[in-house]
């Protein structure tokens, strides 16, 4: 069971666990979240707004892959993505990924899976908006190893 | 004898997009134009001053599918070019 959602307006976490909660019914013991948030400072300086630009429909099939490579590794009973994309000031939610499964190791390790592999496999641009200037951002070595070493 | 031709509608994202002006062109080629062909296209009809457009930078999908420069474009296939992804 996995749910993938591409939109521009916000998204209330509480409201998506407990459509989670409700879907799970008594399977679960355990739920991993994790919230992104616009950050205010980065490397070229005060943030001001981060556009994210998607490829309708080929964002979404990007997102479920990764989505379905965790499901292959890990026994989960639902995976839901909502990302969000257009102009966003800092502190704004970006990105939301929740993860059930019967035990928590499994949940624990699939969120931060999905997690990682969305930093360099989704299909987005991003474009950082500063008090200097906008530029259009690249993957971060990190982000990059991150996502490697779920492969080695 | 005329060569036959077909005219394929190219999507562009982010600095691409930006670069050009437009989130979509329009590219009269040849049948069997590769994707290699379609992108020398667009640099000397769009980009031949233009540092963004290096075809060797460029990812190009065709019906949402990323693809090698030597895949064939046939007609009202969905082509799409943009620079490196960069993740969510």
């Amino acid at each position: 069971m996995h749910s993938i959602r591409v939109q521009e307006k916000d998204f209330s976490v509480h409201d998506e666990w407990n459509a989670c909660r409700e879907r799970l019914g008594g399977k679960a013991g355990a739920v991993v979240s994790f919230i992104g948030l616009v950050r205010e400072r980065s490397e070229t300086g005060n943030v001001s707004s981060l556009y994210l630009e998607h490829y309708p429909g080929m964002t979404e099939a990007s997102i479920e892959q990764i989505v379905l490579k965790a499901q292959k590794r890990w026994s989960l009973l639902d995976v839901v993505v909502i990302h969000r994309v257009g102009e966003l000031p800092p502190e704004d939610q970006i990105v939301l990924v929740i993860v059930a499964s019967a035990h928590r190791a499994d949940a624990f390790a699939a969120c931060e899976f999905v997690m990682d592999l969305l930093k360099t496999e989704a299909v987005f641009w991003k474009k950082e908006t500063s008090d200097e200037e906008s530029v259009w951002i690249e993957s971060t070595l990190d982000d990059i190893s991150r996502s490697r070493e779920w492969q080695e | 004898m005329t060569t036959r031709s077909i005219t394929i509608q190219v999507k562009l994202f982010a600095s691409l997009k930006e670069s050009l002006g437009t989130s979509q062109i329009s590219l009269t080629v040849p049948v069997k134009s590769t994707v290699e062909m379609l992108l020398k296209k667009i640099h000397d009809t769009h980009g031949r001053d233009n540092p963004l457009i290096d075809i060797r930078q460029v990812c190009v999908a065709v019906n949402q599918q990323i693809v090698e420069f030597d895949h064939v474009i046939i007609q009202d296939d969905e082509v799409a070019i943009f620079p490196q992804i960069t993740g969510g």
